[in-house]
């Protein structure tokens, strides 16, 4: 009965694992993911190793540009803004507000809107469902828009744009984990696990959420990065982040006024925001094409 | 005495899709009973959409019937209580691709039954798993592979395992013959016929092919539009005279070896 | 001349493994109005084949032929265009998955509309409404469906799958094809139904010289108009020839063993006795064995059985076996 096959490898790969293997396999994710890890252990221990901090203003050295130029100082490596505070100090505080917060509040909104997904998503007796086509409504609305509606009511400020973004991101974590429990929930081996009398936690945990994962993933990438371009746009807007505190959407908006005497104000925060939103679609891509490739072998 | 499985008056109704809450529900089986005695076969046979995988579903416990009473043993099984069912009445999926779940090996898979069924320390339980995949033949070292790494042959001796893991009396298969090859049907057909030797498993089996039915049922019912309109022994329902659907069901008049020989053309213009 | 005429049909993919050969070296012609019956286990690159000829396969895959002639042009040597004229007009498929080819969007009287030739109705435009509704009606009641309003009404995932599968061969057939390839197409019917399918699959082959490519899995349900079968194992041809010869006289020890391992065999055996079968599952692709595949399962390999076995002839059949069975006393 038994095939050669068996017996080469002797330990086996999980399904999930297969993935990373194929995920690993590629040089740009990983490259975007160390960038990723590197940025946040920046934004982490940031108030340790700023040279300044973010809001000390040195009159002598006003516009100063990156050290790298002709008039630059190396005591400003990446040169000081139009009131003499420290750029780089002001970009690593900065991605505290724009890297460190989307993280927090995307980790917030996952939580909720799976949790009331999985419930709607395997509700059978349709008492939930009203819930879940209202909440798709809400989807129709881009949730940028979603997040200035929720601002206007709350009034500007950090913590009601955090409470707004979080609020605009739990619909479409509910949509996702709802769709997907609720597939799962129709195929045969769900009906299997629960005719060996599983518990719903356990067909929830043990059946359900490995065989979700991936898309769970996928949305938490996405989610990650429209986080992201929300802070940023609403302390733009000056809605969010409020001044003197930096914040990447704020120094670009700041920077405004001085692009042509002092570019580089204007380079630097947009280049990190650059960076960042592409290694996080370039790792949620690479995921989609991992989990592809994965399914087609 | 009392009979393994007595099922009384069991019926479903479906509402329509497009249906007003006051439109005549459908109805997908109307009352329906029959009894089934250990260590024996029975077969559900009928033409598509006549409700057979809807009466194995009620057996299995997958749906609850709209109304109608199962006994077994004697006792009254109710949906809500599962315990009991699980233990006795075990089924197995026409696809054993879609059955196993993809993210557990195949010892997590066989270990869950025992998990919510049986109160046994963990090297027993490994005990009883390594013997139940001996007994479907495959090898303990399959425990710890994935579904994906498994022919399609092989999947279904896992999931035949999961079914016979309880020590169940009653496996109900709904096609879970059609999709395999023959060579490895006529494996997994040997295999259940060894079980229910070794084991005395009562099977219930929906199939459309007359030539299974007589192999191995002893049994057969036949459904017509969500009616049962036979039941009795295979032996007779065979060689007594029977209304014209239930004949086009049990003999396949066409496909025979010396009609496809000779008389072809004959057949074809009529 | 052969209507399709393969010969040395090769198709090889990139899988993650490295290269694998799915179909070997197959050959096979049919001629216009046959009934050929192609046979094998699952794996055994018979959609494949029947892909190769309607062209759908991904066209990163190598498919190489010293021929692949339809009518005598040469498919292979067409650009895409010019071959899904040909493929539109005169074959027809139907699909192992039905419910995967039908669309979920529109009614089956819609779907089965479409597929009528624009040519075929004409009159007034009522008069076209209701011819076509009649023809859809007649169309659905050839394939065995009775209560075809409620039918035409319905939306495939509303339908069973052996309705499905009813609808998927009336909408192949709607167009009159010269070639039909039937991709196991009575798998979910009970037995009477799929009598009136073969029935009707050899009364078309024969009153509208229309060729079928039969896909199954199981001998015991080829078609009975069948003239000639083919065989194949894991992307192999094993033995191809004449129905009458092949199933009483089998030269290849596979073609052997399908036919003691068919459900018509099956019936004359004692109840609940043991089955004959060959011992362990198709290999998969990673795993094919050398030479002949059917090596590691075969009763009757022998050292030989590595190299790979030439095609022999032996009057009405041909065969690919070092060893053949039945061989005539001379
Ligand atoms: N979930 C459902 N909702 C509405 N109608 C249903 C549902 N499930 C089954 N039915 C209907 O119940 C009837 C019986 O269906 P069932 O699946 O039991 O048929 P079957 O005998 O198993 O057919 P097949 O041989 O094609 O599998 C059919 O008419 C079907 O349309
Ligand atoms: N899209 C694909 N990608 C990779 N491999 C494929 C693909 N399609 C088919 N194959 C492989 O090619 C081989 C032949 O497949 P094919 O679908 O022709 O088998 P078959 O004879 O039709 O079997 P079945 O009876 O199960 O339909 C199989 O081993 C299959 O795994
Ligand atoms: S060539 Fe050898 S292995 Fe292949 S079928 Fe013939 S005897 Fe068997
Ligand atoms: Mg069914
Ligand atoms: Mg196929």
């Amino acid at each position: 009965m038994a095939d050669i096959e068996l017996y080469y490898q002797e330990r086996n790969p999980s399904p999930l694992q297969l993935v990373w293997f194929a995920f690993k396999r590629r040089l740009a994710p990983m490259i975007s993911l160390w960038l990723l890890g590197s940025l946040l252990l920046l934004v982490i221990l940031a108030p340790v190793i700023t040279p300044y901090s973010a809001n000390v203003q040195f009159v002598d050295a006003i516009s100063l540009p990156p050290s790298w130029t002709h008039d630059g100082n190396m005591q400003f490596l990446f040169g000081t803004d139009d009131l003499g505070r420290d750029m780089l100090s002001r970009l690593l505080i900065g991605g505290r507000f724009s890297f460190g917060l989307p993280i927090v509040i995307v980790i917030l909104a996952s939580t909720v809107g799976i949790f009331i997904g999985a419930m709607v998503g395997a509700d059978t007796q349709s008492k939930l469902r009203i819930l879940g086509r209202t909440l798709d409504r809400l989807l129709t609305i881009p949730s940028f828009l979603l997040a200035l509606v929720l601002i206007a009511i709350l009034g500007a400020g950090l913590g009601n744009a955090i409470i707004a973004i979080t609020l605009s991101l739990i619909p479409q974590f509910i949509y996702v984990t709802r769709n997907a429990v609720y597939q799962e929930w129709q195929k045969d081996y769900v009906t299997a696990s629960r005719l060996n009398g599983c518990s719903n936690t356990y067909l929830m945990y043990r059946v359900i959420l490995p065989n979700i994962t991936p898309s769970l993933v996928m949305q938490l990438t996405v989610a990650l990065s429209v986080a992201i371009m929300d802070i940023a746009a609403l302390s733009f807007l000056g809605l969010g982040v409020q001044s003197p505190t930096p914040e990447w959407g704020s120094m670009l908006a700041r920077s405004l006024d001085e692009v042509y005497l002092s570019p580089w104000s204007m380079v630097l925060p947009g280049i990190s925001l650059f960076v960042t939103i592409m290694a996080i679609n370039v790792v949620g891509d690479s995921l989609r094409r991992a989990i592809k490739q994965r399914m087609d072998t | 005495m009392s009979h393994l499985l007595e099922a009384v008056d069991l019926f479903k109704t479906f509402r329509p899709r497009r249906a007003w809450p006051w439109s005549k529900k459908s109805v997908a089986l109307e009352p329906t009973s029959f009894t089934l005695e250990a260590g024996q076969t029975l077969a559900i046979m009928g033409e598509t959409g006549s409700g057979k995988s809807t009466l194995s579903k009620i057996i299995a416990g997958v749906e609850a019937p709209t109304g109608g009473e199962l006994y077994l043993n004697g006792q009254k099984l109710n949906y809500a209580q599962s315990k009991r069912r699980c233990q006795n009445i075990r089924m197995v999926f026409q696809d054993s691709d879609k059955s196993l779940n993809q993210q557990l090996t195949v010892g997590q898979q066989l270990e869950e039954p025992l998990l919510f069924n049986r109160d046994m320390p963990s090297s027993e339980r490994k005990q009883l798993i390594n013997s139940t995949l001996r007994k479907v033949g495959l090898l303990a070292e399959h425990a710890a592979f994935y579904p994906h790494m498994l022919s399609t042959g092989q999947k279904q001796r896992v999931a035949i395992a999961r079914a016979i893991i309880l020590d169940p009396q009653i496996v109900v298969a709904d096609e879970a013959l059609v999709a395999l090859d023959p060579s490895v049907r006529a494996q997994i057909i040997n295999l259940m016929l060894d079980l229910q030797k070794d084991m005395g498993i009562s099977y219930i089996i929906v199939t459309h092919s007359p030539q299974i039915v007589k192999h191995i049922a002893d049994k057969i019912l036949i459904l017509y539009r969500g009616k049962m309109i036979a039941f009795n022994e295979t032996e007779r329902l065979l060689t007594e005279k029977q209304q014209p659907y239930i004949e086009a069901l049990l003999h396949e008049h066409l496909t025979n070896h010396s009609q496809i020989t000779g008389n072809s053309s004959a057949k074809v213009t009529e | 001349m052969d209507l399709l005429d393969i010969r040395n049909l090769t198709i090889e993919m990139d899988g993650p493994h490295g290269r694998v050969r799915v179909l070997d070296k197959v050959s096979l012609q049919l001629k216009e109005g046959e009934v050929h019956s192609l046979v094998g286990e699952s794996g055994s690159g018979k959609s494949l084949l029947a892909k190769a000829v309607i062209g759908v396969l991904n066209p990163l895959w190598d498919v190489t032929a010293d021929r692949l002639w339809w009518n005598g042009k040469d498919l292979l040597a067409m650009t895409p265009k010019q071959r899904r004229a040909i493929t539109g007009r005169d074959m027809a498929m139907i699909f192992q998955d039905p419910l995967a080819y039908l669309d979920p969007n529109s009614t089956v009287a819609e779907q089965i509309t479409e597929a009528i030739p624009a040519g075929d109705v004409t009159g007034t435009f009522m008069h076209r409404r209701i011819d076509r509704k009649t023809r859809v009606a007649q169309l659905l009641h050839r394939v065995g469906i009775r209560d075809h309003d409620a039918i035409m009404q319905s939306y495939p995932y509303e339908l069973s799958e052996g309705v499905a599968q009813k609808v998927s061969i009336a909408i192949a057939i709607a167009h009159r094809p010269k070639l039909l390839i039937a991709d196991e197409p009575t798998t979910a019917m009970e037995p009477s139904t799929k009598d009136q399918i073969q029935r009707l699959l050899g009364k078309l082959a024969v009153s509208q010289n229309m060729s079928v490519l039969l896909i199954t899995q199981d001998v015991a349900s080829i078609l009975p108009a069948t003239q000639r079968v083919s065989l194949l194992y894991c992307g192999q041809m094993m033995e191809h020839g004449d129905t009458e010869t092949i199933l009483n006289r089998p030269a290849h020890p596979y073609t052997d063993a399908m036919i003691k391992m068919s459900l018509q065999a099956h019936a004359e055996l004692d109840p609940k006795s043991k089955l004959p079968s060959l011992p362990g599952a198709v290999p998969t692709l990673r795993h094919m064995p050398i030479g002949c595949r059917l090596g590691p399962r075969c009763p009757y390999a022998q050292k030989q059985c590595v190299k790979a076995p030439l095609v022999r002839h032996r009057e009405e059949q041909s065969y690919y076996c070092h060893f053949p069975l039945n061989e005539p006393e001379s």
